[in-house]
């Protein structure tokens, strides 16, 4: 433990932030300058966050970088409380990487671009600070932040589309977004405040997560109210992760958001949900997570049936993306619920590589439409003849999402159904025809889209710019990367899901 | 038994006010017409010179005076050196108003000193009449000063409402007073504490007095059913007034309650665990009709009036939560007070800069506007995401700090209805952000579109509103970010105040 | 010497590896290189083949020591090599586990590698002709390597894991073959089809996979197969699991209800249905059943007789079809189908070593036959037999190479496929009660029949003048014809026991105890009459054109209808997709928009709204009733605090 590793988390939530305050008093507001810049910054979060992982100690486990700064003493006894495990790790890492490439190909926002780049960061300073805090204070605090910003971030470069039956307007997108995930904050926050209570009657009210999960290791929470409470945070942060009934927000958002936007929220956000459940919810509370596992690893199982059914007959782009996503944030959701190492693993697993695909799957509707201005596949076709390179790229990410081999895909969904069918069998099955629908509703895509004769009116259609595809290339090395060699990413894991409580 | 005399120097903050007053009135005869504007820098800069002469005089004082109907401890001294800095900005904000739209300037800065004065005492009273004629004083200048655009009939009418209101209020209260007088005898504070603690088998009288003098009481603070008469004066009422409304006088009225609470109820303990079931009644109507009205509303005042009375029913739910064994309530209802001030400051600042520019108040007005007025829209748009309780703004922190109080004291179904209604007020306040960034302008009178019809939109506002919005702007993100230096006075305030 | 041997064997996952480094680098530099790097792939594949050869020598020379030993359950000489790949779960931990790369040499595993690698070799060296000039000459390669690639790895793999692997990544280059002329809508659609359908089967797969790891708790077959002998795993999960993986294996070698996506595939160019529609892919599921034999003849082998069954209907059924099918490759793509069903019955039937030795004998003649179709339609552009005929005037190699070919899948003595069928019926015959052996007798009979009929069709007859610039096929397509036309015609030598430590096929490949060849004389001669008369019978009716079946098409018209639709099958799954799946999906996005969304959702928020302008009422603006208000509120405090109290 050097100098450094006592400050890098710290540096890892400051960096954006300081971004995000220095771009707010730049001159220029729609100048490229601040495009540069945002890559600066991005580019050093994204060392900072590579670091941070590789440096990562597997052999040792449990919570490294560990720093602690007082902020509020007294009764309530609020720190500055950072360090990251196994699970949280890889978190920091795909969120640096879908930052990285978020704010490359945001080239194209030429309409008040500073202010779009200082909302991008504090989103991302927040994004940082749920998964390296150690404090629910603060967790809560970096959740709202991370949450905070898509209102404008969608409702200020966002586009509202018109579908024939209905009007999808990004005001309503944003506003929705917000007040659902506001409105999961809101269960998170009264579960936060149930367990400063509970440790307060214990004459040790504290909001440190160390200390609480000390408390809840000695049995300071009986199993009544562990059973009370679990909810509140499985449900709350639950919205966040797309769990069904809860994930309309979801897909309305992503038609709504602009690129960048799209990549982060699908990309990293949806996963902050999943990671509260596992990180509050199981640490603190096993035995309410043990009792409501069940009714989690069901609801999960719709995520992913219903998720991919009603993707099926979506015909825009971004809508069948995002019922996707909804459908396999049911394996993330299924996965933690198995209590299962390998199934956790899987769903920790499936969180990173499902990062990575959405986000270049929208990276890559985002550089179509910016070109087509449509995202119907009934009106789009043939575009492998002229985008090449962007159809590959994307029919590399659909096949990651319909979990064929050799990409992250498969191995995380794989490991999910390993766990799934040493607890949970009958669901087990399901989940596995749920993976064979994907295929439908992503070969139906690539087959509309991409695949045919394209007719005239694309007919001085370019491939994506070279940026974006440099991005693409490197999401595509990346999935394929963990999908041939996960160990790097797995040992880390592992270490990681070893340490929850009732594993 | 010392004599009345005594230590009457502590009171020199108090006599000074009340000085800088009369001289902004005397000084009003002489000054020319369109030189007045030095009055408000004179207020200020005598304000600034008050501040730090208590600071100086009363800081650690443990004193009282009139035989302890006045205190000078470190609760009064912060909530006097508060109240006195709110007075510094509101006349800040005031000043473009008062020149471009107001006559009789000196009177306007006089009166604002003078409510001041009564906030001060407010503070400091710990006995029902103190309190009371305090309370008048306070009530009377701030009568005038909603009656100030004379030639204006909304701003006539609301005046004419508040006063008729009001007085029907202070009535009450007084009725409630002398009922509890008639029934132990005593007013001050701690005493009727002893009389509480004692009176298991006194005449109900002393119960309805003490509903009726809290009647009095929730009026100030415009909660639920008391409050009907916010919205309609908020409206009428000048700009700034609206601000001093909703920012000063319901701290003030909050600092009453707090040491009336503090000192004669919660002493009482076991009426007073018969009692706090009443304030979280309050605290919930107050709450919720407060916000879900507010979703109605398409006239900022209004809006920001029904908002206030939302954030009341927040305060109110501390207030019920106030107990002898922690200080974290007290510490939470006065944080809340501080931070929920600055970040209405800043909102006020913003709409009455707006207010000065365009003469619109309507919320569908603030179209485009961060495009016309970057900065203003900023310090708009972080104001409203504090009301909202969002990070990293003020609104955030002390909003956790006050429910996780309240839930701490047991009441964790009234934290939990706070943090509900909390989401309800989100969609107003979204709606307002609405506006400012995402609509076009909206159109103007004749034609165009605001922007185009009101050159005015595209120039910085006036010197004394940036600073206003600025130094709000910068406290709001601090208090946000970094409250523990605050936290640190307002902990030794209540101290003094739960003893 | 067996040492060296085995080190050998040790490096035989190198056979793979070539093609799988040599699909990216045509994809990269292909387009930099001469001839878009075809010859890349073709030099993998041919390290591949070479490999094969050393292997199999290695394996001739090894011992039971070290990674080597005699299979309890096959009693073949069997070697296993493994290397970690990486672990799900801390290692060591409870319920962590290791997963692992690994491969399994033996018997099976060599004559599939055998077969693969010559007929990848061979269908690359054609294609260098048949596709030249395609802009996408380069790609088709490189998806060809990679093809080959997955599916030694397939055939190499020791366990499930790594099996599955595979068997996704050959699905999936199916997929990209079949639709390599993506323009053509019938090719996106047929492409989609062939890998949904085996996707379906493929659920049965993996379920099966992961409920035999639910029981052994490791994905390596060996422990499997150990479990199953031992009893370590109950009778219920062996049977389900083999059922399921059979699933698995129907999809992927077409079998009924499975078999819809074959015949639509051949709109991939046509060396891809030789190699993968024919030779090797579709026999993935042959394989898998005899890879997995143990788990199906475990306690009393009850999944053999779901196998015979669907395999005996699948052959009658779609030989029934190729006789009347007019489209050349369409014929073959139902001989296919009809000939995978006799290799799943032969494994029904116990004919472990009928089951392989048919499938390589078939191999050959399939891919040579589909070559020299695929010769036919490149000079005459033409599918339909219709349009031909006579062809053996102006491209008398095909012709040739052709009729090997069909006169071998004929069941014609002393070609290959003669032998192998024969393998079959003995097989059939032995295990199997009569109905079986009388219904595969009768398939061979019509496999005869159509055989005879493309071949006359085709190459006999008049020359339409519409085909008289027809030329015959180039060298680089000739020289590939040419060497599987020798297999086609010798290959059935293998079958016998020669002087020497052979001992035919059948002390090769083979399950539990080998057994030297041996022939059935009724069963041949019966089989020997059958396929030449069914052969003269043919030359009567589209040669000569003495008999006219005329008559008898009016008679079954009906049964006629229907076999030429296809038994329906395609219009009952569209009709499943159009009215059930998408209606389905569609109501659910309704549902989710205007249910969940418009109701649950936005309900409430309007509720919320709504009620707060219904609350704006009470503020009236009137001063009176505030004092009321404030009056009533004051009465009721009071009235409250003194209940509270008293």
């Amino acid at each position: 433990m050097n100098d450094f590793d006592q400050v890098a988390l710290l540096l890892l939530i400051i960096v954006p932030l300081v971004g995000s305050l220095t771009m707010m008093f730049m001159p220029g507001g729609d100048s490229k300058e601040s495009w540069y810049f945002a890559i600066f910054i991005a580019a050093i979060s994204l060392v900072l966050a590579l670091f941070i992982f590789a440096r990562y100690d597997y052999h040792e486990g449990g919570f490294q970088y560990i720093a602690s700064y007082e902020w509020l003493p007294g009764p309530l006894d609020i720190r500055l409380s950072l360090g990251i495990d196994g699970i949280s790790a890889p978190m920091v890492l795909l969120n640096g990487i879908v930052l990285f490439g978020g704010v490359l190909v945001s080239q194209t926002v030429n309409h008040r671009t500073r202010d779009f780049f200082v909302l991008l960061f504090a989103l991302s300073a927040g994004v940082y600070g749920v998964f390296v805090a150690r404090d629910l204070f603060f967790l809560f605090f970096f959740y709202e932040l991370a949450v905070l910003p898509m209102y404008l971030l969608i409702g200020v470069w966002g586009s509202s589309t018109d579908f024939k039956t209905f009007l999808r307007t990004k005001e309503y997108g944003a506003m929705k977004l917000l007040i659902f995930l506001v409105g999961g904050s809101i269960l998170v926050w009264i579960g936060i405040l149930a367990l400063y209570v509970e440790a307060s009657n214990m004459g040790m009210g504290t909001f440190s997560m160390s200390g609480l999960q000390l408390l809840s290791e000695n049995g300071a929470f009986d199993s009544k109210f562990q059973t009370l409470v679990f909810p509140l945070f499985m449900v709350g942060f639950g919205v966040l992760a797309g769990l069904w009934p809860f994930h309309t927000w979801s897909p309305d958002g992503h038609v709504a958001a602009p690129t960048a936007v799209s990549m982060l929220h699908a990309g990293v956000l949806m996963k902050l949900g999943a990671y509260g459940i596992i990180r509050v919810g199981m640490f603190l509370l096993p035995e309410g997570a043990d009792a409501w596992m069940p009714v989690l690893i069901t609801l999960g199982t719709v995520n992913v049936l219903y998720g991919a059914i009603s993707a099926m007959s979506q015909t825009d782009l971004k809508y069948i993306i995002g019922y996707s996503s909804v459908s396999h944030m049911g394996y993330v959701l299924m996965g933690i619920a198995t209590l299962d190492n390998i199934g956790m693993g899987g769903a920790v697993l499936q969180m990173f590589s499902h990062g990575m695909m959405t986000a270049l799957m929208f990276l890559l509707v985002g550089s179509v439409y910016q070109k087509t201005h449509t995202r119907d596949i009934n009106v789009l076709n043939g575009l492998a003849s002229r985008m090449p390179v962007n159809t590959f790229f994307f029919a590399i990410a659909g096949l990651a999402s319909l979990g064929l081999p050799g990409l992250s895909g498969f191995i995380a969904e794989f490991m999910v159904f390993t766990g799934v069918f040493r607890t949970y069998l009958p669901l087990a099955i399901l989940a596995v025809i749920g993976a064979a629908i994907t295929a439908v509703y992503i070969l139906r895509l690539l087959a509309r889209t991409f695949l045919g004769e394209p007719d005239e009116q694309w007919a001085n259609l370019t491939d994506s710019s070279p940026v974006e595809l440099s991005v693409g290339a490197a999401f595509v090395a990346v999935i394929i990367f963990v999908g041939v060699w996960p160990d790097p990413l797995m040992r880390v894991i592992n270490v990681g899901v070893q340490s929850i409580p009732g594993v | 038994m010392t004599s009345l005399s005594d230590n009457l120097e502590l009171l020199t903050p108090e006599f000074a006010l009340a000085g800088l007053a009369f001289l902004v009135f005397a000084v009003d005869l002489f000054l020319p017409e369109g030189k007045k504007i030095y009055l408000g820098w004179l207020s200020i800069v005598g304000l600034i010179g008050l501040i730090v002469l208590s600071l100086l005089m009363l800081w650690g004082e443990e004193e009282t005076l009139y035989d302890g109907l006045l205190a000078v401890d470190d609760f009064s001294l912060f909530f006097k050196v508060f109240f006195m800095g709110m007075g510094v900005f509101i006349i800040l904000s005031s000043m473009d108003f008062v020149e471009k739209r107001l006559k009789h300037q000196g009177e306007f800065y006089g009166l604002l000193l003078f409510s001041l004065l009564g906030m001060n005492i407010m503070a400091q009273s710990r006995e029902l009449l103190t309190a009371y004629i305090a309370l008048e004083l306070l009530s009377f200048s701030l009568y005038v000063l909603a009656a100030y655009a004379k030639d204006s009939d909304k701003s006539n009418e609301s005046a004419l409402k508040y006063i008729i209101v009001g007085a029907v209020s202070s009535a009450i209260l007084l009725y409630g007073v002398s009922m509890v007088y008639s029934t132990l005898g005593v007013t001050k504070f701690e005493e009727i504490a002893i009389g509480l603690t004692a009176a298991s088998e006194v005449s109900p009288a002393l119960w309805v007095g003490i509903g009726l003098i809290l009647v009095g009481l929730m009026f100030k603070v415009s909660a639920v059913p008391f409050h009907m008469w916010a919205p309609d004066v908020y409206e009428g009422a000048p700009y700034p007034v609206t601000a001093y409304l909703a920012i000063g006088s319901k701290a003030a009225a909050f600092a009453l309650i707090l040491r009336l609470v503090a000192e004669g109820f919660v002493p009482a303990a076991e009426r007073w665990e018969q009692w706090q079931v009443v304030f979280a009644v309050l605290a919930c109507m107050t709450m919720l009709v407060g916000n879900l009205v507010a979703l109605a509303q398409k006239n900022l005042k209004r809006l920001l009036a029904y908002s206030s009375i939302g954030h009341a029913g927040f305060i109110l739910a501390g207030i019920t939560a106030l107990s002898a064994t922690s200080d974290l309530p007290s510490n939470g209802v006065i944080f809340y007070l501080v931070g929920y001030s600055i970040t209405n400051l800043v909102v006020f600042a913003a709409v009455i800069a707006f207010f000065n520019m365009t003469g619109r108040e309507m919320i569908s007005d603030l179209g485009g506007l961060a495009d016309s007025q970057p900065f203003m829209a900023a310090c708009l748009g972080m104001g409203i995401f504090s009301l909202a309780g969002l990070p990293i703004f003020a609104g955030f922190t002390m909003k956790f700090y006050l429910f996780t109080a309240v839930a701490s004291e047991g009441y964790l179904w009234l934290a939990a209805l706070a943090i509900f209604s909390s989401l309800i007020s989100l969609y107003y306040y979204l709606q307002i952000i609405r506006q400012i960034y995402i609509e076009p302008p909206p159109p103007g009178v004749n034609g165009g579109t605001l922007l185009d019809e009101n050159p005015a939109l595209r120039k910085a506002p006036g010197f004394p509103l940036l600073i206003v919005l600025a130094s709000g702007a910068a406290g709001t993100i601090w208090l946000g970010i970094y409250p523990r230096p605050l936290l640190e006075a307002i902990e030794a305030a209540s101290r003094a105040l739960m003893g | 010497m067996p040492v060296s041997g085995a080190r050998m064997m040790e490096w035989a996952w190198l056979i793979p590896v070539f093609s799988f480094a040599a699909a990216p680098a045509v994809v990269i530099f292909g387009r930099f290189l001469p001839g878009k790097g075809s010859w890349i792939s073709i030099l993998a594949i041919a390290g591949g083949f070479l490999m094969f050869w050393l292997v199999l020598g290695s394996w001739m020379g090894a011992e039971a020591v070290g990674n080597c030993f005699t299979s309890e359950n096959t009693q073949m000489l069997t070697c296993d090599y493994e290397r970690s790949w990486f672990n799900a779960g801390v290692v060591g931990a409870v319920g962590s586990v290791s997963l692992n790369w690994g491969i399994l040499i033996d018997p099976l595993t060599i004559a599939m590698l055998g077969l693969v690698t010559f007929v990848a070799l061979m269908v690359q060296v054609y294609s260098l002709a048949y596709m030249k000039g395609d802009p996408r000459f380069g790609w088709y390669f490189a998806i060809h390597s990679l093809f080959a690639a997955s599916m030694l790895t397939l055939v190499l793999a020791d366990n499930f894991l790594l099996l599955y692997v595979a068997w996704e990544l050959v699905g999936i280059c199916s997929y990209l073959l079949i639709g390599f002329w993506h323009e053509r809508r019938s090719a996106r659609e047929a492409a989609k089809k062939a890998f949904i359908v085996t996707r379906i089967g493929d659920v049965g797969l993996l379920i099966g996979i992961l409920l035999i790891w639910r029981d052994v708790g490791s994905f390596s077959m060996l422990d499997a197969f150990e479990a199953a002998r031992t009893g370590a795993m109950s009778e219920g999960v062996v049977t389900a699991s083999a059922i399921l993986l059979f699933l698995g294996a129907m999809g992927k070698s077409a079998q009924v209800p499975f078999h819809v996506w074959l015949p639509d595939a051949m709109e991939g160019p046509t060396p891809v249905s030789a190699l993968i529609h024919a030779a090797t892919m579709v026999v993935a599921g042959v394989y898998l059943v005899a890879r997995t034999f143990p788990l199906f003849e475990a306690y009393d082998a009850d999944p053999l007789m779901v196998v015979a069954i669907v395999g005996l209907v699948t052959a009658l059924g779609a030989a029934t079809v190729a006789l009347v099918a007019t489209d050349l490759k369409r014929i073959l793509a139902y001989s296919t189908i009809s000939h995978l069903g006799l290799m799943m019955l032969s494994l029904g039937a116990f004919g472990y070593t009928a089951a392989i030795f048919h499938m390589m004998a078939h191999g050959f003649s399939k891919a040579l036959l589909f070559l020299g179709a695929g010769s036919v339609l490149h000079s005459t552009e033409f599918q339909e037999t219709g349009e031909m005929g006579g062809l053996r005037k102006v491209m008398p190699l095909t012709a040739i190479v052709f009729s090997i070919g069909a006169l071998s899948l004929g069941g014609i003595p002393i070609l290959a496929g003669f032998w192998s069928k024969d393998e079959i019926l003995i097989a059939v015959n032995d295990h199997r009660n009569v109905t079986f052996i009388v219904l595969t007798l009768f398939t061979a009979l019509l496999s005869a029949l159509y055989m005879a009929r493309a071949m006359f069709l085709v190459f006999f007859g008049q020359l339409k003048d519409q085909n008289s610039h027809v030329h015959d096929a180039p060298a680089a397509m000739a020289f590939p014809m040419v060497l599987l036309g020798v297999l086609a015609l010798g290959f059935g030598l293998i079958s016998f026991n020669w002087p020497g430590s052979y001992g035919g096929i059948g002390t090769f490949v083979f399950f539990e105890h080998s057994e030297k060849f041996h022939f059935e004389i009724w069963l041949g001669a019966v089989s020997i009459v059958l396929a030449i008369g069914a052969f003269v019978f043919a030359h009567r009716v589209y040669v000569e054109k003495s008999i006219s079946l005329e008559g008898v098409r009016k008679r079954n018209s009906g049964i006629l209808k229907v076999i030429e639709n296809k038994y329906y099958f395609d219009e009952a799954y569209q009709w499943v997709i159009d009215r059930v799946v998408f209606v389905f999906s569609r109501f659910i996005a309704f549902f989710d928009r205007a249910i969940v969304n418009d109701i649950i959702v936005n309900g409430p928020a309007d509720v919320t709204r709504k009620f707060g302008i219904a609350l704006r009422v009470h503020v009236t603006g009137h001063v009176y009733s505030y004092t009321l208000a404030m009056a009533a509120g004051s009465v009721g405090l009071g009235l409250f605090v003194w209940l509270r109290v008293v």
